[in-house]
């Protein structure tokens, strides 16, 4: 007997997905980012997912003011533990240091508990910060999205990873378009023809 | 023929998707997006770009030109390693090529349009900042000018104003800009109109008035004198569009002025002008005269035993005493004659148009007189003393003819120092004959309300001849006897009761004695059938309780109503013609009648006739007079008669003294008539005899 996966909407488009979708977003402007950020929060916490967001940005006043404005209150899904905030910069880099192990365990955990704490899926959005390629260089940043890719498969967390088209250069862009099924294109979900499955990307480069 | 290779759809894919994200894209990352992307084409083993007018030395096997709008932006180099496997996309690969030159094109000429922009917004900048810079200069300028400087739009809201204008009207001169002028600085009671002159000055109806002074409001409601210089500003086309003015406040050079005026005109202890100011006051006052044959008096008032009362009391005293009374002075004249003090003990009071006859004009200034030294004569709290004190007045009349004012202050202070030689607390005329006729006057006055309550007044009865040519009733006619003067006729002293207000209980003791003797007559049987006839004055008639007080006189009395016959005159009547009928409709109800006296002298209106519940006319001795010789005596008793006739009124003629006159008189249809010809004015009993006498003959 087959389990259908659980299906959930991304909030740009009414189009479902199944859930542990691993998604990329290209922006240029920090209001692209912000309303992306919004968007998906809105749709996980309307669709009772527990969510989780990784941003140096997004003030408390403007998300609850949004989410007020679709009749969700920022305050009780915090309370109840559906929404949390951290920074990215603390998230990516503890210690100084980009761990793409640490990463995976901590995704991978906080799948685990969302199930358990009764959460029918979970999902997270995060802006990579251009500062990785400072710490850790651009194969290591790949190989960490080909490996979250592959982690999503059990732990089919939703996400979407963010990335700023002026702080990254356009080859390193297209390399990250490599290792990400989906992309978010101008309030689309288009499928990625560059992607490359994390197995094929893992062999040929690590 | 060997067939291509369809390309795959994912490749295509690839190429839609790179479209679509170059142009999130910032400009320097496009390209290399776009060449690691293009390295996945199959067949494809690297790609490179060319910028334009680089040196041409790179190895490739196809090269495709990012050309737009005949700009170059460079080439994509494609090092193809698998020619076959490249051939389905290279179509593509063309398209793309040029798809990304369009966007590189846009990229560039946003580039282009951006610095445009910045080059504009730093130029507008520049330029903004000198403008600023012209304008605070200008500003400052303005600023430095000490007066305030002011310019309105045609509407008359304020365009610009200076610093020193902020400052005059309490306003900062941002707050001040936009401001109706008209609205918020000037009086209440000017805005109206000035608005009009300016709505008219922008209409281009009327010429600027360049210079002039007016009272202006600051913010806080403070007036303020302002000189005014003004220019009027023009369109292109010449058309008015506002004015720009420099206003000087000038307040305190006026307040200064007017101070100086007031040490040269007016006196500092009672600001009463002083002897210069009342000098040229008593000239314009000679020459208002002459102009409208009027006349005007000057009156010398000096008080007395004031240097006794100085001397006791001391100078402060005697200083509050002489306020006091300039004050009273003030408050006995009208607004327009002056009160002036010469200095010391001595005022001079000027009336001006006094109308009449120079014995009328001296009736009015002694009148004036009577009330200053009334007033002066009331007593005057001194601080802790109470004092009182009279005053000596000198009066003299002018006409504007002869005399200078120089000789006036001469004569009014001779006639004054009469008064204080007779004693003081008096009044003496300069002209002995006035004088004369003032103490006679006073006499009479004395006499007259002695005369009434003593019973002097009597009256005299002069026959009526009715319509049917018998003697019909009698017109009451008063008589003085006085013990002094003899029997006196009304013309000496009907005048004086009018002005003194004597004519009302005079005219209600005329219409009891009348009553009174209708009453007697009622009992004799010659005498039952005849009318009374009196006359009541205008004064008496406008009594609000005249209708009342007839009637108790009637009622009191016995006499029967209908026997009364008021007369009345058209100058009463038409005083208050509503007010005149519904009294008469309330007496006539009673069954009194009324006759018009003196008709035919006044404005005869038909339109008063007729709401008047009238019972005869009497046509006035002047003219029947020359009725007979005068065809336009003649005429107008004629015309009389007919309008009588035509409202059903009887007529009697008054006045007539031939037989020629009243056989006239009766062949134009007036048969009634009263006059010498048949009797002149006799005593009751003389009357009554007469009365007989006709019965007799009849």
């Amino acid at each position: 007997m087959s389990i259908e996966p659980h299906q959930v909407s991304l909030g740009f488009t009414r189009q479902g997905f199944p859930a542990g979708v691993h998604v990329c977003q290209i922006f240029s402007k920090d209001e692209e980012r912000l309303d992306a950020v919004l968007k998906f929060l809105r749709s996980g916490l309307e669709g009772g997912e527990r969510v989780a967001c990784f941003t140096d940005d997004l003030d408390d006043t403007r998300l609850a003011s949004y989410l007020a404005e679709h009749s969700l209150l920022l305050a009780e899904h915090a309370a109840s533990g559906a929404f949390s905030k951290t920074s990215a910069s603390a998230v990516y880099f503890a210690d100084g240091r980009f761990d793409p192990e640490r990463l995976l365990g901590l995704l991978r955990t906080f799948h685990q508990d969302a199930l358990a704490d009764g959460f029918p899926a979970a999902r997270v959005i995060g802006e990579m910060m251009a500062d990785v390629l400072r710490l850790a260089g651009l194969a290591r940043l790949l190989e960490y999205e080909a490996r979250v890719s592959l982690l999503l498969r059990e732990h089919p967390i939703t996400a979407v990873c963010q990335y700023d088209a002026t702080a990254f250069d356009g080859a390193t862009i297209m390399q990250i378009l490599k290792v990400h099924p989906l992309m978010v294109i101008r309030d689309a979900v288009v499928h990625n023809p560059f992607y490359v499955p994390p197995e094929d990307f893992l062999a040929r480069h690590c | 023929m060997p067939v291509a290779a369809l390309p795959d759809v994912r490749v295509l894919g690839q190429l839609l998707l790179m479209q679509s994200v170059v142009t999130s894209l910032p400009d320097n990352s496009i390209l290399p997006f776009v060449v690691q992307g293009l390295a996945d084409v199959p067949g494809v083993m690297g790609v490179q770009f060319l910028a334009p007018s680089s040196a041409d030395d790179k190895d490739a096997t196809l090269r495709f030109r990012l050309a737009c709008s005949a700009r170059d932006h460079g080439e994509l180099l494609f090092s193809v390693s698998d020619a076959t496997a490249f051939a389905p996309y290279a179509d593509h690969l063309r398209n793309f090529a040029f798809m990304l030159a369009v966007i590189l094109e846009e990229r560039q000429q946003r580039r282009t349009i951006d610095a445009q922009y910045q080059h504009l917004e730093q130029r507008v900048a520049r330029r903004t900042a000198e403008l600023a810079r012209e304008r605070d200069s200008a500003q400052r300028y303005l600023d430095i000018a000490g007066v305030m400087l002011m310019a309105l739009d045609e509407q008359g809201r304020i365009l610009m104003v200076n610093k020193k204008g902020a400052e005059l009207l309490g306003e900062s001169e941002s707050a001040l800009i936009g401001m109706d002028w008209f609205d918020n600085f000037l009086p209440a009671g000017e805005k109206a109109a000035i608005r009009q002159v300016f709505a008219r000055l922008m209409a281009g109806e009327t010429r600027l008035l360049e210079r002039y002074e007016n009272v202006i409001l600051t913010r806080s409601g403070v007036k303020r004198v302002t000189a005014w210089n003004n220019t009027l500003l023009r369109s292109e086309a010449g058309a008015p569009v506002g004015t720009l003015s420099s206003a000087e406040d000038v307040t305190e050079r006026r307040q200064a002025e007017e101070r100086i005026r007031e040490l040269a005109f007016f006196d500092q202890l009672t600001s009463l002008p002083n002897r210069t100011l009342l000098l040229d006051r008593l000239k314009q006052g000679l020459v208002t005269c002459l102009r409208n044959a009027s006349h005007g008096a000057l009156l010398f008032i000096d008080l007395d035993h004031f240097k006794s009362l100085n001397d006791t009391l001391g100078h402060d005293t005697g200083d509050i005493l002489l306020q006091q009374v300039a004050r009273r002075l003030t408050h006995c004249v009208r607004e327009e004659d002056t009160v002036a003090r010469l200095g010391g003990d001595e005022f001079v009071v000027i009336l001006a148009g006094l109308n009449g006859s120079a014995k009328e004009a001296a009736v009015g200034a002694e009148a004036v007189a009577h009330k200053i030294l009334s007033s002066l004569n009331d007593i005057y709290h001194l601080g802790n003393t109470v004092q009182r004190s009279t005053a000596s007045v000198g009066v003299t009349l002018f006409d504007g003819k002869q005399v200078s004012a120089e000789e006036l202050m001469k004569q009014a202070d001779l006639a004054m120092y009469r008064s204080k030689d007779a004693g003081g607390n008096r009044i003496s005329f300069f002209d002995p004959t006035l004088e004369l006729a003032m103490k006679e006057r006073v006499v009479l006055e004395r006499d007259l309300r002695r005369a009434l309550a003593d019973g002097q007044f009597l009256l005299y009865y002069q026959a009526q001849v009715g319509s049917n040519g018998r003697l019909c009733g009698a017109e009451a006619l008063l008589r003085w006897q006085s013990p002094r003067r003899g029997l006196v006729l009304p013309g000496e002293f009907i005048r004086l009761s009018e002005e003194t207000g004597l004519i009302l209980p005079l005219g209600l003791w005329v219409f009891e004695a009348a009553c009174r003797q209708l009453a007697v007559w009622a009992s004799q049987p010659e005498m039952a059938r005849l009318t009374i006839a009196v006359n009541v004055s205008a004064r008496q008639f406008h009594e609000h309780d005249i209708v009342d007080q007839l009637l108790q006189v009637i009622q009191r009395t016995g006499a029967k109503p209908e026997r009364l016959k008021l007369e009345l005159t058209e100058s009463l009547l038409l005083d208050n013609v509503a007010d005149a009928a519904s009294k008469m409709s309330a007496l006539k109800a009673r069954g009194v009648c009324f006759s018009l006296d003196d008709f035919g002298t006044g404005y005869s209106s038909l339109s008063y006739l007729r709401r008047l519940p009238l019972d005869e006319l009497k046509i006035d001795q002047s003219f029947v007079r020359h009725i007979v010789a005068n065809s336009s005596d003649a005429v107008i008793a004629r015309t009389i008669v007919a309008l009588g006739q035509s409202l059903g009124l009887g007529v009697i003629a008054e006045g007539v003294e031939s037989d020629e006159q009243r056989v006239f008189l009766a062949s134009i249809g007036c048969v009634a008539y009263q006059g010498y010809l048949r009797s002149r004015p006799l005593p009751v009993d003389d009357f009554e005899q007469l009365v007989r006498r006709a019965s007799c003959h009849a």
